[in-house]
């Protein structure tokens, strides 16, 4: 018998736990805590703690698979790159878009975006998590200089005052929130704003139920209450900063009244955040990349920059990102080319029937929304590589099985620039193999040889390729520590950036101006408010534990609303919205403010309108 | 002829077992001994992963690749017992040997009570255990108290008080006492312990009371079964390890030195659980505390008390699906299956990533429920209150108290005692 510790990264969501995979007799059978592993120190939450159980599932496509007919058929490999080859092949570069994915690994989505420049010859590249990463990175890309997280997640736990906005830690990123629950040991103070008593709301010294899509408008707010006490910090704003008068004159509207009647809260609540986070140093924002609304992680660095909270540990923007690789995908450079198309632009092209082949690696988009879905029954030809039948798979022409994460090697990218192996603990189900080495086939096939023999020698290249990534090397990610990006920072690369200058051309934090922009509000045709929720995806769909707990997705409304409505727990309502509708059981709670809704946010509408379909 | 009661002192001949092993190599000798002559099957041990800060449980077949894990890793603050149970059937057929530390040894007895393990396929040696401490605050400690770089350090040990470091630049030692009272050192639960010489393993082996020359050089051995007798015996007669009696002054400091260790663990007691409060108080603190919970299951996965194929927790009828904070009840379905049983391992809050201090609160419940119905658990195969509830009795007492509740004073320690 055969029994050992394989050392992993969890392949949820960005935090970047280490876990150990139990592998017995060539199965994994469990995973083990990784107490040495300095993100999570061993302790996982019920998505890591079940991360296993997808990776021996039966619905495990094990075969490539062809349709004919309308139906799949097992095909070989040859056949299938065949096939794949000859379809690229016809169409025209920019008729060609591929899509990366946060989910696989550097080394994948690298020679991924390779494939798209060298092989595809189009610029439409772009990974699924654009969406909503896009103006979340590149409002720090502007304020800061580079496209991450400030600070580590470990040193959220010094914070003596965190301020989190558009984010609910607890439940999504759970190990990373447990840094604020340290933090509130340590005497932090924490404010929550969400339209939800959330968990991470229920452990906040200061709850305030903004109203959704009103995060920008609450943080500037925040900022004009805090110059208007002279609270701002005058010598960093003066040395280290950039446009702070433009930015001081863009919010002379923002008075507490204005903020406060737009986020649907009392006046004193702007005035008492400005106190709380100015209160104490150092002060923390944490946001996360999911629904938020535009703009919303450039006012976080605003703030940031106006109380100094940059560049020392404790401080900083924190942004906390939903897939395990979505920093990773975007740092080895899965975004458009010049005048290449974004996902949603994609997407856009291939409803007007414009995209003749899609090439998606490891992402369901197709769950995004029915228009997605739609959008992509007009592709010519689509070519997915998943491990499950996803609603993007079954559309597929050709389905290529790709390796999980336990049957492969390479590294994930979390959310504080940690770069982290992943390990092959088994072999490939059936006849999968690990993303990279399926691109490099093709490409093959395809007549570019990119003579990579392993996942290491590709990680060699984007270390040459990447300047983040510059001195980092598998050798160097044996330590349990691993790197964070930059490399050169120490030992173990940089845990907090920005402590001498910004990384912007001229060195200094900029200040924008922000503006809120009211989305489709609330109206008399749809009268409640849509907080986002995140979905249950590929992984957690295909792990027992998980379903059990989190059956199927629901809308949440408010004790008094569902009243009103005639709705109890577990009715059936029909949720509409300007141009979409679908139907959803009810969660009834006072943990919501009334007026908003709270709804998966892959049912994208900012107001909704509701009726009460059955009891269930 | 070694017998059950026998205090030894014991060091291996084999060179390599030596250069890598704790003390006199007594330890990964007898299993070398064990393995060549098919006493048991495998070995179960703790071995080095990325470094000495990462206890890595290794499974051992043949004695050649035993050396490796020679050596006490005091960061090792994982239990193997659940691994036997999840991941070897519970030793159904295969016979294992296990290094254990007391808390290991008292997870072996609760799960072959509650018949999860087969404890005739399992030997066990013990190591005395003044406590561990966890890896990523260890270093931390190292890099903030020592001024020393983690990495740079070749050996830790706890020894006469002081957690002691070697490294490039020399050594340096700081009093635990010291230590834990700026929040590092030993684990919550292992200041409390008090299982500091594992007697319920075959045999118990460790440092105190080796005195004179063999300081440092041999293993106190107190043989505590036949079966410990037998392994020592057949050691000796292969020739991978000496042995000769204990001199009566290491007997005494021995003695001496477990006599302060268990006060020093009864004075975490007062401590901790005078904190907590009592009554009510302890009610409230412990709801607040728990009201964090993100049901993760790590301490129910973890915890050798917990082995229900569908725990209860699950049950929507009891803790509704999906929400998080879960409802008080999750915690209290804990409480009444662990509570009278629980060996103050520590896994649950170790592992819990809403920081909650869930030994300390289920320790807490165990010492009362141990003062009223007098069952130790984790020393011997007397079964929990639990398992002799005849419900129908149970149901009928409880009604005619008037009263629903099992234990009127869990939360409220019993006086007197
Ligand atoms: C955490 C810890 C604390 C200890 N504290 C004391 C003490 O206060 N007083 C005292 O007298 N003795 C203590 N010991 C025991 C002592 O360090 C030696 O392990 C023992 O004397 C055996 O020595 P040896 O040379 O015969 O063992 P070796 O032949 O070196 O074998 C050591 C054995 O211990 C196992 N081991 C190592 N680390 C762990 C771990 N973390 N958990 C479980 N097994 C492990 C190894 O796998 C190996 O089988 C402690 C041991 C540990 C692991
Ligand atoms: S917090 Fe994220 S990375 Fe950590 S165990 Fe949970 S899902 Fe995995
Ligand atoms: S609980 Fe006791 S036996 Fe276990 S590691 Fe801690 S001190 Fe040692
Ligand atoms: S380990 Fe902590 S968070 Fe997880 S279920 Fe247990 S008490 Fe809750
Ligand atoms: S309740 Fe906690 S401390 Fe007690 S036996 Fe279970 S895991 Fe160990």
């Amino acid at each position: 018998m055969d029994f050992t510790y394989i050392p992993s990264t969890c392949p949820y969501c960005g935090t970047g736990c280490g876990i150990n995979l139990v592998v017995k007799d060539g199965l994994v059978k469990g995973i083990s805590p990784w107490q040495r592993n300095p993100v999570n120190e061993g302790k996982v939450c019920i998505r890591g703690n079940k991360s296993f159980e997808f990776v021996n599932r039966a619905e495990r496509i094990t075969t490539p698979l062809i349709k004919r007919d309308g139906k799949f058929v097992e095909a070989s490999w040859e056949d299938a790159y065949k096939e794949v080859a000859a379809k690229l092949k016809a169409a025209k570069g920019d008729e060609i878009g591929c899509i990366a994915s946060a989910r696989t690994c550097n080394e994948d989505n690298y020679v991924f975006k390779n494939f798209a420049a060298n092989v595809a010859r189009t610029a439409n590249i772009d990974y699924c998590g654009r969406k909503c990463n896009a103006d979340a990175v590149n409002g720090l890309i502007e304020a800061f200089g580079h496209g991450a997280m400030t600070n580590s997640i470990a040193d959220i736990s010094r914070s003596k005052a965190i301020l989190i906005v558009g984010s609910n830690p607890l439940d999504e990123n759970p190990l990373a929130g447990r840094r604020v629950i340290m933090a509130r040991k340590n005497g932090a103070q924490v404010i929550v704003a969400d339209a939800r008593t959330s968990a991470t709301a229920k452990i906040a010294d200061f709850h305030i139920a903004i109203n959704p899509g009103t995060e920008v408008a609450f943080l500037n707010g925040i900022a004009a209450a805090i110059i208007s006490e002279g609270k701002e910090n005058k010598d960093f704003i003066a040395k280290k900063t950039a446009d702070f008068d433009m930015y001081k004159a863009a919010l002379a509207p923002c008075t507490p009244a204005v903020v406060a009647k737009i986020c649907g809260i009392a006046e004193d609540a702007v005035t008492k955040a400005a106190e709380l986070f100015t209160a104490a140093r150092p002060a923390s924002v944490i946001t996360s990349a999911g629904a938020a609304s535009a703009g919303l992680v450039r006012a976080c660095a605003n703030l940031a920059l106006l109380t100094g909270n940059v560049g020392v540990a404790g401080a900083g923007v924190n942004l906390f990102r939903g897939k395990s690789n979505a920093q990773g995908a975007l740092d080895v450079g899965c975004v458009p080319a010049d005048n290449g198309h974004s996902v949603p632009a994609m997407i856009e092209a291939s409803a007007a029937g414009k995209i003749k082949a899609l090439y998606i690696m490891g992402e369901n988009i197709a769950s995004a929304g029915a228009d997605v879905a739609a959008a992509l029954d007009k592709v010519g030809f689509l070519v997915v590589q998943d491990m499950f039948m996803t609603e993007t798979a079954a559309k597929a022409h050709i389905i290529l099985p790709s390796a999980s994460f336990a049957e492969r090697d390479g590294t994930v990218t979390n959310s504080e620039r940690r770069v982290q192996r992943v390990r092959k603990a088994v072999d490939p189900l059936g006849s999968s193999k690990a993303d990279w080495q399926i691109v490099c086939e093709l490409a093959k096939v395809m007549g570019s040889d990119f003579a990579f023999k392993n996942a290491e020698e590709i990680f060699n290249d984007i270390a040459k390729n990447v300047p983040t990534y510059a001195g980092i090397t598998y050798a160097r990610l044996e330590a349990p520590e691993a790197v964070q990006w930059p490399a050169a920072g120490g030992k173990f690369g940089t845990a907090v950036l920005y402590t001498d200058t910004f990384s912007t051309k001229d060195g200094k934090g900029a200040f924008a101006a922000v503006e809120y922009r009211a989305g489709d509000a609330v109206s008399k045709e749809f009268p409640f408010a849509v907080a986002a929720q995140w979905p249950m995806g590929t992984l957690s769909k295909n792990t027992a534990s998980l379903v059990r707990e989190f059956p199927g997705p629901r809308i949440i409304i408010n004790k008094a609303d569902a009243k009103t409505l005639g709705v109890n727990p577990g009715t059936l309502v029909k949720v509409s919205g300007k141009t979409c509708s679908a139907t959803f059981a009810a969660d009834v709670t006072s943990g919501i403010k009334a007026g908003v809704v709270s709804l998966p946010f892959t049912f994208s509408a900012p107001a909704v309108m509701l009726e009460k379909t059955e009891d269930a | 002829m070694a017998k059950k009661g026998d205090m030894l002192y014991a060091w291996t001949n084999d060179a390599d077992i030596k250069k890598n092993a704790e003390l006199g190599g007594a330890v990964t000798a007898i299993w070398k001994y064990a393995l060549d002559n098919k006493a048991i099957d495998a070995v179960l041990v703790i071995s080095k992963g990325a470094d000495l800060y990462d206890a890595k449980p290794t499974l051992v077949k043949t004695s050649a690749e035993l050396t490796n894990t020679a050596g006490s890793l005091h960061c090792g603050t994982l239990l193997l017992p659940k691994l036997i149970k999840k991941y070897f059937d519970g030793a159904a057929d295969m016979k294992i040997g296990v290094t254990v530390k007391g808390c290991d040894a008292m997870a072996f007895y609760e799960l072959a009570k509650r018949k999860q393990i087969n404890l005739d396929n399992i030997v066990m040696i013990g190591v005395n255990c003044g406590g561990s401490v966890s890896p990523v605050l260890a270093r931390t400690m190292i890099t903030d108290k020592y001024g020393v770089d983690p990495d740079t350090v070749h050996k830790e040990e706890i020894d006469k008080g002081q957690f002691i470091i070697e490294y490039e630049g020399g050594h340096k030692g700081i009093s635990v006492d010291e230590l834990e009272e700026s929040g590092y050192g030993r684990r919550s639960n292992c200041r409390r312990c008090k299982m500091k010489i594992p007697r319920q393993a075959d045999l118990a082996c460790g440092n105190w009371g080796v005195i004179g020359e063999k300081a440092g050089k041999a293993t106190f051995v107190e043989v505590c079964s036949d079966k410990g007798a037998k392994l020592v015996d057949g050691a000796v007669k292969s020739g991978v390890l000496a042995t000769e009696a204990a001199v009566s002054k290491g007997l005494e400091i021995r003695g001496k030195v477990e006599g302060a260790m268990l006060k020093l663990g009864e004075k975490w007691r007062k401590h901790d659980f005078e904190a907590l409060g009592e009554g009510k108080d302890r009610l409230k603190k412990i709801m607040a505390e728990t009201s964090r919970c993100i049901k993760c299951h790590s301490c129910i996965s973890a915890c050798p008390i917990c082995y229900c194929v569908d725990c209860t927790t699950r049950n929507p009828a009891f803790v509704t699906p999906g929400e998080v904070p879960p409802n008080f009840m999750f915690h209290l379905i804990r409480f009444a299956h662990i509570a009278d049983s629980c060996v103050n391992c520590g896994q649950c809050q170790e592992l819990c990533p809403s920081e909650i201090p869930n030994a300390l609160f289920m320790h807490s419940q165990q010492v009362e429920l141990e003062k009223m119905f007098g069952h130790t658990p984790g020393v011997s195969m007397e079964l929990p209150l639990m398992a002799y509830a005849e419900e129908k009795t149970e149901r009928a007492r409880l009604h005619n108290t008037g009263s629903d509740m099992i234990y009127e004073n869990v939360f409220n320690p019993v006086k007197g005692h």
